[in-house]
């Protein structure tokens, strides 16, 4: 354990504690015109040279939004002056002559944004042995390692990309677990989204190496509408990464992605965040809004869908990464660290829906809140009446630090079938004086107390992540802790 | 949207009707109250499931056709068909009211003690106005949303509602340190208005100075099959370091309706202890709002719904701790067969000044039947770090390997589902403090569970 404490201060000693992916890059980016309108979806759609499905699809998407079908929703527990949407830049690419041929051919001035954000891309290539599809802004600027990945037959580039190389996929699932329209950011995504990932892991596909996507918003007043899509056949395997950034800047910025998972008869997706968007300065002055609608469908038998999150950035999130468990015997999973210091604003959770036999689910949230922070879990188990032996286990705890933050817990429960056993299980409380007492009584400063517990805490959530992951999401803890406590 | 507005217009001409015949519509401050109430419900509209707090509630199926107002008419009611609900053996206080009405004819208030005041709420307003108008108008502060700083009236329409026609209920006060030996029982019972099924708004005040001790008892009842609706008010103020026990029995007819909500504010250093037992109504709602104004004070909330047929039953609880040091708990147990419904949803809020607040919330939902359904939400919001909060939420059948069990000592299948639904509740029920009482729900309680089909 004192290596986590290790870790903290060395990773504090380099980044003077505050925001260590604050800078940005100085590329010339190529914007679309300021505002949204139907121009607009078409220009973006026009620069991916999509074919017409995707623009009608995007269209009908647009107009949804206009109409009052979908409304922005209010019920988060949240709250946040009203964003207007014609103040933002809805397309901002990386101006280049050509699309990149290899890692070679990549700006070096991006390249060098991505070493300080601790991604060196060919290290990790090399190295780590992860393929990597970074998103820099709205366009997808490199993926490692698709030679390897192609000959077993495994798709993994870029959505825009894959539009054009396997349409008949991108058609058949895009937008079949998340719709149009779903909710009011996830239609507005589907009528802007600029790029993001595509996944097909083919029958039978053990995906040999952990598949990762870097976002990152680099551009002020740009919104970053990512769109990713994961398809898991017959009997795959595939553990894809995520992980996020933005750097410092006065003004809010939105983020508003989709994510669609769809996993086929003994199939499992395993799906890792770490998302350390930018949450504003200690006065809650800028940070990006993080609206996310995540989803995976566990389509058919036996198939697995496992979200793992760590929540530390942003200046609110909204996220909800669920499981509809449609197949019998299908298996969700849902591991959730959540940190809000300062002025941060999360409203996460997820969603369970069990409608085939023998379905099981987990919920593990640990929900930890600091300085003025405001915390909610929300989540939803739903029952329908065909998911004989459904069994649903969850547990959601809240650690509070300081006496102006806040800890909330919202689950609905909602069953109609005898047979279904369901538990949930929640606490909240701070750390307690006697555990800060042992551990100060055996020479421990305060700080390293309490991130030593508060590793502690979350331990059962970094054991799901995968090794790299686990190591950041523990430094990005004590980061987010800083100045806490005092 | 459309229909219910329109619903509420109903109401809204029949309160213009009879606003100056309601008691005390000679007193300009609850001419004040009442205007506004109806005023807000036609704002407001009935509560429909897009409103959160009223999500797994749908009035339309018991208010239409629409009740019709009650008025202070002999419903041919007699005593021997109450006897079944007296508290026994002990001696109290029992007063019953028809259609929100009292019936000093039916009613054995006995000798009351020096510092009690036992009466119907037109006597009140006659003779003690002012007690009335220190308590009514607190209910106006419901601001829901602290954080958001949102304040909808939406979820509060049935309160307004009863505000503007409350004509009848009880009003009891207890002076500076007075105890009660035995408990006060009070019985509303609605029934038809004429031919057709009757809407009644009773009211209740229960306002227990410092030191006081009171054990209050409500029972609310239909009469045989008729459809009726009640929505009922209960307001209780404890103060420092007095003491209430609150029971509430729900027994209203099989095609009754049920809405009530009870108010408790409690002051430094007092206890409350307050159950609730539903086992009548179509449908039918408690919300129960408990505030822990002053320091130290200690708290509990349990609760049973027993459901079957086609019973819908919504208990909606709200804990708010807004001083430090109090305690707070809160069991809730469902039984729900048929093709019930029962559901739960409970908030438990800690203000940033309550802290050492020390609170517990449980839900437990047990499914008889493959139509059964149950819903749960227990929820926490907490404002401040020092405290101990925890919240648990269980839905499930009966342990098959412990029917098992029971089966295989040759215990027959009815008998054992029966002995381990009587664990499940039992726990609960013995654990009341007052004996008659706790008589009471366990006969009650029997005989729901030899009903069973």
């Amino acid at each position: 354990m004192s290596v986590s404490v290790e870790t903290v201060k060395s990773v504090e000693a380099a980044t003077g504690g505050e925001y260590k992916y604050g800078f940005y890059t100085d590329i010339e980016s190529e914007l679309a015109p300021k505002g949204l309108n139907e121009d607009i979806v078409r220009f973006i759609s026009a620069k991916k040279g999509e074919p017409e499905w995707l623009l009608d699809w995007r269209l009908k998407a647009f107009r949804l939004w206009l109409s009052s079908a979908a409304e922005e929703p209010a019920w988060a527990n949240v709250r946040y002056s009203p964003i207007d949407f014609q103040d933002a830049y809805y397309y901002a690419a990386p101006k280049q002559a050509e699309a990149p041929k290899s890692l070679e051919e990549v700006d070096p001035a991006l390249l060098e944004t991505y070493e300080k954000l601790g991604i060196p891309l060919k290290e990790q290539e090399i190295l780590a042995g992860v393929a990597i599809d970074a998103v820099f802004d709205s366009v997808s600027v490199a993926t490692t390692f698709k030679g390897k990945l192609a000959e077993l037959g495994i798709i993994f580039c870029p959505i825009s990309e894959a539009v054009k190389t396997h349409p008949e996929l991108v058609k058949k699932y895009l937008g079949s677990v998340v719709p149009v329209a779903d909710n009011f950011y996830a239609t507005l995504n589907s009528a802007v989204f600029s790029d993001g990932s595509f996944v097909y892991v083919p029958k039978g596909v053990r995906c040999p190496m952990e598949l990762s996507t870097y976002f990152r918003i680099n551009t002020a007043e740009t919104g970053q509408f990512e769109r990713t899509l994961i398809v898991a056949d017959v009997g795959s395997h595939v553990s894809y990464l995520e992980g996020c950034t933005a750097p410092m800047r006065s003004e809010h910025q939105l983020h508003a992605a989709v994510v669609e998972l769809v996993a086929l008869d003994d199939a499992e997706i395993k799906y890792s965040t770490v998302q350390n968007w930018y949450p504003g300065d200690k006065e809650g002055r800028g940070g990006i809004y993080n609206f996310v609608t995540k989803r995976g469908a566990c389509r058919g038998r036996n198939s697995k869908i496992s979200w793992t999150q760590v929540e530390t950035g942003s200046a609110i999130t909204w996220k909800y990464p669920s499981v509809i468990l449609q197949g019998d015997h299908s298996t969700g999973e849902f591991y959730s660290v959540a940190i809000t210091n300062n002025y941060q604003q999360a409203d996460t959770g997820t969603k369970m829906i069990h409608i085939g036999r023998n379905t099981s689910s987990t919920i593990i949230s640990k929900g930890i809140s600091a300085g003025h922070g405001q915390q909610t879990y929300r989540g939803l188990v739903r029952i329908l009446g065909k998911a004989d032996n459904a069994r649903n286990y969850t547990q959601c705890d809240s650690l509070l630090i300081g006496e102006k933050c806040g800890g909330h817990t919202v689950p609905y429960i909602e069953v109609k079938n005898q047979t279904a056993k369901v538990e949930h299980e929640a606490t909240t409380s701070k750390i307690s004086d006697d555990q800060l007492f042992y551990c100060r009584q055996r020479g421990l400063s305060d700080e390293d107390a309490v991130a030593l517990i508060v590793n502690g805490f979350c331990r059962e959530v970094f054991q799901k992540l995968p090794m790299e992951f686990a190591v950041e999401a523990q430094k990005l803890l004590g980061i987010s802790l800083e100045g806490a406590i005092g | 949207m459309g229909a219910s507005k329109h619903t509420s217009d109903v109401y809204v001409d029949r309160f213009d009707e009879i606003r100056d015949r309601l008691p005390g519509a000679g007193l300009p401050w609850l001419k004040n109250l009442r205007s506004g109430a109806i005023e807000r419900f036609a704002d407001c509209g009935l509560p429909n499931s897009r409103v959160e707090e009223w999500k797994y509630t749908n009035l339309s199926r018991i208010l239409d056709p629409q009740p019709v107002l009650a008025g202070p008419s002999i419903n041919g009611v007699h005593r021997a068909s109450l006897k079944q609900y007296y508290l026994d053996p002990t001696p109290c206080h029992r007063m019953v009211f028809v259609n929100s009405y009292y019936r000093p004819d039916l009613s054995d208030t006995g000798v009351l003690p020096a510092g009690l005041t036992l009466c119907s709420l037109e006597t009140a307003l006659a003779d003690r106005p002012e007690l009335l108008e220190a308590h009514w108008g607190i209910l106006h502060d419901l601001s829901e949303d602290r954080l958001s700083g949102k304040n909808d009236l939406k979820p509060h329409a049935m309160i307004a509602l009863n505000t503007a026609f409350a004509a009848g209920g009880a009003v009891i006060h207890l002076d500076h340190n007075v105890s009660l030996d035995g408990p006060i029982h009070l019985i509303y019972l609605t029934t038809l208005e004429g031919e057709r099924p009757a809407m009644s708004h009773p009211r209740t005040l229960v306002v227990a100075e410092a030191g006081a001790h009171a054990t209050i008892f409500e029972t609310f009842i239909g009469n045989g099959g008729d459809a009726h609706c009640c929505n009922a008010l209960t307001q209780v103020a404890v103060g420092p370091g007095a003491r209430v026990c609150h029971y509430k029995h729900q027994g209203e007819a099989p095609n009754g309706a049920h809405i009530g909500s009870s108010h408790i504010c409690l002051a430094k250093n007092s206890t409350y202890n307050g159950f609730v037992l539903s086992d009548g109504a179509l449908v039918s709602r408690n919300e129960i709002r408990v505030r822990l104004e002053g320091e130290n004070v200690d708290c509990s909330l349990d609760g049973i719904y027993l459901a079957r047929g086609n019973q819908h039953m919504d208990n909606w609880t709200r804990i708010d701790h807004m001083a430090p040091l109090g305690k707070s708990r809160e069991v809730y147990k469902g039984v729900i067969d048929g093709a019930a419904h029962g559901s739960f949803q409970g908030k438990i809020r800690v203000w940033p000044e309550a802290i050492q607040s020390d609170a517990r919330q449980l839900n437990k939902n047990l499914l008889l039947s493959d139509r059964a359904e149950a819903s749960s939400k227990p929820e926490l919001e907490i404002l401040t770090d020092d405290v101990q909060c925890a919240h648990g939420s269980t839905v499930g059948d009966l342990d098959g390997e412990t029917l098992f069990y029971l089966r295989s000592r040759g215990v027959g299948e009815t008998a054992a589902r029966n002995l381990l639904i009587d664990a499940f509740v039992g726990e609960v029920i013995d654990n009341l403090a007052d004996v008659p009482v706790r008589k009471y729900f366990r006969n009650l309680f029997n005989h729901w569970l030899s009903e069973a089909t």
